[in-house]
């Protein structure tokens, strides 16, 4: 009995002495995290996903009429419209493309309206055989945006062209049945992910406030994971690939988002800005978003704190892109020093939002689960 | 026989007294008697069963969440360990074969079937599968080898076992104590090296990770509430320090035994809760640690076992007299002996040769595997890779992703020898892409116990003129924690 108790007892006070310890003095800032997670996600779901994705699907519809008034009677000024159209709804798109999660995970949202560069080749077998499955593997890169670009553009800007394809041209009937086809197809897709998240349909938005945990497969974890990827194709897709950061840098200009209509630098603007209001909370107003809850946790970023440091680089790397002159095509080609500013700002975000932001969350980068020890 | 045991452990507590005049000779003796010592093998078969059936679950469960698919199919390249780089995967067919054979033999473990067999090729395949990528690496993969080696040494089917069944004359009820002391000895390691591993001060006085991986779990019933507080990130820090150093005494102690057996449960299952992906560990734990009760705890257990499945009409314990186990060649057991004296002396002196390396241990990671650091800092990284053309001086950035898992990446950016490994595999790429020469250079940013992200590894080092081995790495940056800081000290 007597090991037992003198273990037990040491054991004992060496508890009560270090939680004495512990109580008299703290060591390190705040005592306890104050946060509410399903709170954030409420926010986050109801004042950014939700509204970015009726936004998105309100200029779909927006985008469908310009459309069928072109088919119906195509003509230079309804050709313009339609362009307009066109890109409101690639720029909304922009804004909803991190949220590959729940209802556009169901239906690879982001791959099957936006794979680019664009095949195409494939697209023009497409308007010759006139018979296509849009969702089959092979037309992955000859739909959505990406294809609707090509359509509805010439890199000469020369409208005429555009048009020549669908009036005089022996096939325009079967460009326009693309492009119909397209814009459905489109459409469709946002509409039932624009669907399922509504409370009054699908409501999914209940189940993302209700997964409030932090292991893969929360809410959080799919945010946080899926906010990198999209960052991560910023990076890569939208800046690096076209500017040759792969390839030597040997500029690669025909990778460039919206190649065809060459406004690739506001799409990505429009699109860093969306990461940055999904951070930050922000839909109309500023709410909460994963930046409070970084300031809940407090964790530093050398002299400063993680959560400013966050939002002092997407401001950086936003400032530096807007540096860079549309056409980015042309841009990486005459002037590739300011396309690798940005870059390396937009790099130095990838740095924050993938090690030390999950980091201190405690959500893993991982799109699997996994074992552990 | 239990008796023995005890005659003998009375004697040794007597000898005890006499300590200070012990001298080499006696000491020999105490270890002669110890040797011949010997104790029921009810242990030892609860131990097999137990074990067997937990790596059967543990496989069927990896199959079922279609991990043999994603870490073992899937990747373009794994990361073997240092010497075992001629291990490799066998391919789809392969390694579910490699799988199914590992299944089967768990269970045959577990029943105690064809059981020399079928142990050797558990212990063979499951550290075949452990050796071909290091990014699974798991510090319970590597108990579950060393256990399943030790397995094969002892002759844990000669009771309550199938084999017997088939073959009675097999029926052994006393083995020498060693036998199942060993195992207790391996989890005793296990634990007291998982424990002093965590006597470190960000441990300790920082209370990392676990102030950053508690207030995560905030969402659990009850407890949710609590794990907020910084508070109780301490108390968890320092009793998980106080448990895993002081637990294998208690579960050594007979008067202790029954207590150290609820916290082990207690302990276990609130890692399972509380903690980022932990795994089977807490399980295999829990159950392993049966082995620390006595040989009628388990002759019991036993019998009770027997009685709800009855073996057709054979009674398999229905016997008069003692069987006494022992080996065909009296020098098996010398040369087994020596052997076991040889891996425990690895197991203790391994965990400490981090002290030959400079610098930072949970930086460098230079030493760190191997060791039961299990769950001990929160650690996360991004490497970039970039490959120069030495003909034309120009440089690409590699994408990651076209070779690596984000398993594989996430793993890499924070361990020097996977990025080596993966600088090697990206020149050999990039060469046959046609890049002449093809230099590459690293830049990874790693933040260690909430340190915030900081420059790991010296990117101007071309690392295809680095070579693997197990001098220090002198391309790792110093983790300069003074001079950085943590703002908050």
């Amino acid at each position: 009995m007597n090991i037992k108790q003198t273990l037990l007892n040491a054991m004992q006070s060496c508890l009560v002495a270090g939680l004495l310890f512990f109580s008299s003095c703290n060591p390190e800032g705040n005592t306890n995290v104050n946060f509410d997670r399903a709170a954030m996600l409420e926010n986050i779901g109801s004042n950014i996903i939700i509204p970015n994705y009726t936004n998105l699907s309100d200029n779909m519809n927006l985008l469908q009429q310009a459309a069928t008034d072109f088919t119906d009677a195509p003509d230079n000024s309804k050709l313009t419209s339609l362009q307009i159209a066109f890109k409101n709804a690639y720029l909304s798109w922009q804004k909803c493309s991190a949220f590959e999660f729940g209802p556009a995970m169901q239906v690879s949202l982001r791959m099957s309206v936006n794979t680019f560069p664009t095949d195409t080749t494939q697209i023009q077998t497409n308007i010759n055989s006139g018979s296509y499955n849009l969702e089959a593997a092979n037309n992955i890169d000859a739909r959505g945006f990406p294809a609707l670009d090509y359509l509805l553009h010439k890199r000469n800007e020369n409208n005429s062209e555009v048009l020549e394809r669908f009036t005089t041209n022996p096939e325009a009937q079967a460009w326009k049945d693309y492009l119909t086809a397209l814009v459905n197809d489109t459409k469709n897709l946002v509409d039932a992910v624009k669907n399922n998240w509504q409370p009054s349909s699908g409501n999914y938005l209940a189940t993302f406030i209700s997964n409030d945990g932090t292991d893969v497969g929360s809410s959080l974890g799919e945010l946080v994971n899926q906010l990198n990827l999209d960052y991560e194709q910023l990076k890569n897709a939208r800046i690096g690939i076209p500017a040759g950061k792969q390839t030597l840098g040997i500029a690669l200009p025909e990778k460039c988002e919206a190649y065809y209509a060459g406004y690739s630098v506001e799409l990505a603007l429009e699109h860093i800005n969306g990461i940055k209001n999904l951070y930050l909370g922000a839909g109309d107003a500023d709410g909460v978003g994963l930046d409070e809850y970084l300031i809940a946790l407090d964790p530093k970023h050398g002299s400063g704190q993680l959560s400013d440091a966050i939002k002092t680089q997407l401001d950086l790397a936003i400032t530096a892109l807007q540096n860079v002159p549309d056409p980015l095509s042309e841009t990486v080609v005459n002037n590739p020093t300011v396309v690798n500013t940005a870059y390396t700002e937009i790099q130095k975000g990838v740095v924050l939002l993938k090690t030390d932001m999950p980091s201190a969350l405690s959500v893993l980068i991982t799109y699997q689960d996994g074992d552990g020890d | 026989m239990t008796e023995t045991k005890q005659t003998f452990t009375a004697k040794a507590q007597r000898r005890e007294g006499e300590i200070a005049k012990i001298n080499f000779a006696s000491l020999r003796l105490c270890g002669k008697k110890y040797f011949r010592s010997t104790t029921h093998i009810a242990p030892l078969a609860v131990f097999r069963v137990v074990f067997g059936a937990i790596m059967f679950a543990s496989v069927i469960r990896f199959w079922l969440n279609g991990w043999i698919e994603t870490q073992y199919i899937l990747p373009k390249l794994f990361f073997p360990f240092y010497g075992f780089e001629w291990i490799k995967p066998l391919g789809e067919t392969g390694m579910y074969l490699v799988f199914a054979a590992m299944a089967i033999a768990a269970l045959f473990v577990m029943l105690g079937l064809l059981y020399r067999f079928s142990a050797i090729a558990f212990f063979l395949l499951f550290t075949y599968v452990e050796l071909i990528d290091k990014s699974n690496y798991l510090n319970h993969y590597y108990f579950v080898s060393i256990v399943s080696l030790l397995l094969i040494l002892v002759p844990a089917n000669r009771y309550f076992s199938l084999d017997v069944l088939r073959k009675p004359s097999l029926l052994v009820t006393q083995i020498p104590s060693w036998m199942v002391d060993i195992f207790k000895l391996q989890l005793g390691i296990v634990y007291f090296f998982a424990g002093i591993a965590k006597l470190n001060y960000d441990w300790l006085f920082r209370a990392m990770p676990l102030a950053i991986w508690l207030p995560a779990k905030s969402n659990l019933p009850l407890v949710g509430e609590l794990l907020n507080y910084k508070f109780t990130a301490y108390v968890f820090s320092w009793f998980g320090a106080l448990y895993d150093i002081l637990i294998p005494f208690f579960l050594f102690n007979k008067r202790t035994r029954n207590v150290a057996y609820i916290f082990v449960i207690i302990f276990h299952a609130a890692t399972a809760v509380i903690l980022p992906v932990i795994g089977m560990f807490p399980y295999i734990m829990i159950l392993a640690t049966l082995i620390f009760f006595s040989a009628e705890f388990h002759r019991k257990l036993i019998q009770r076992l027997v009685e709800l499945i009855s073996f057709g009409k054979r009674n398999l314990l229905n016997h008069r007299e003692d069987i006494i186990f022992s080996f065909s060649r009296p020098l098996v057991g010398k040369v087994l002996i020596s052997l076991l004296c040889l891996h425990f002396t690895f197991q203790i002196l391994i965990p400490f040769r981090y002290l030959l390396y400079p610098g930072n241990l949970f930086w460098t990671e230079q030493g760190y595997r191997f060791s039961w650091r299990v769950m001990l800092m929160e650690k996360g990284g991004t490497a970039f890779f970039y490959v120069k053309d030495s003909a034309t001086g120009k440089e690409s950035e590699v994408d990651n992703t076209a070779y690596l898992t984000y398993q594989q990446q996430k793993m890499l950016s924070t361990q020097p020898d996977m990025i080596l490994q993966f600088a090697h595999f990206i020149a050999t790429e990039y060469e046959k892409k046609g890049y002449v020469n093809p230099q590459v250079r690293a830049e990874s940013y790693v933040t260690l116990n909430g340190s915030g992200s900081r420059p790991f590894i010296n990117s101007s080092v071309d690392l295809t003129n680095v070579k693997e081995c197990f001098a220090s790495k002198k391309w790792v940056l110093p983790f300069e924690e003074t001079k950085l800081g943590y703002a908050e000290r």
